[in-house]
């Protein structure tokens, strides 16, 4: 089965507190990773604020980012959402738009979703999406 | 059983085996002949070095709590 990454589960492999080196080791090799566009813009949107915030320098930043480049990540499009469709998705389960792609896709991909924020976990589970670790 | 190269081969065969990480020669053509390609070796490889990489990278940066990862991410929506 496929996994959807967010951004948040992304950053987290860069700066969070749980070493994932072994958890990708097998991941990357055993299992197929996917991110919509989005993801993208958000994972080189928080670590260029990390970078303006003197937290990293620009050559970390870079390898970080050369890093995540060399992952087999596949970057898929947003799913295929009306505007209706996307306030839909969101509206029960008070989520931005942009945790509604990551939920789209899961469904769209039939893949489990990987996060560390606990609204998008709260509604992947009442739509019976399967969550990494869950 | 012994891989036999032809001498004219064997220099381009031997700069193949090492731009695909394989140490030896013999290993290379087996890797060739089973998989039909040195291709997993490499992508491995490239995969481990990353990963060290990574970790090099974490030791070097101030590690974040998941709660302030998801800040940060929020903090990019605004």
């Amino acid at each position: 089965m496929a996994i959807v990454v967010d951004a948040s589960a992304t950053l987290a492999w860069l700066f969070g507190e749980v070493d994932p080196i072994d958890w990708l080791e097998v991941t990357l090799q055993q299992e197929s990773l996917l991110a919509p566009s989005l993801w993208q813009l958000e994972v080189v949107q928080a670590v260029l604020k990390k970078e303006r915030q003197h937290q990293v320098t620009s050559h970390q930043a870079d390898d970080f980012l050369q890093v995540l480049d060399a992952m087999a990540i596949d970057v898929v499009d947003l799913p295929h959402l009306t505007l209706q469709g996307l306030a839909a998705w969101s509206r029960p389960h008070q989520l931005s738009t942009y945790d509604v792609t990551y939920l789209a896709l899961a469904v769209e991909r039939q893949a489990e979703l990987l996060t560390l924020d606990n609204n998008l976990k709260l509604a992947a589970q009442r739509l019976s999406i399967a969550m990494v670790g869950a | 059983m012994q891989i036999t190269i032809p001498k004219e081969m064997e220099q381009v065969v031997r700069a193949k085996a090492l731009e695909a990480g394989f140490q030896s020669v013999e290993e290379y053509v087996l890797t060739l002949v089973t998989n039909g390609s040195g291709n997993e070796r490499v992508t491995a490889m490239t995969r481990n070095e990353e990963l060290k990489r990574l970790q090099e990278l974490r030791r070097e940066v101030q590690l974040m709590s998941s709660d302030e990862i998801v800040s940060l991410v929020a903090e990019g929506r605004d």
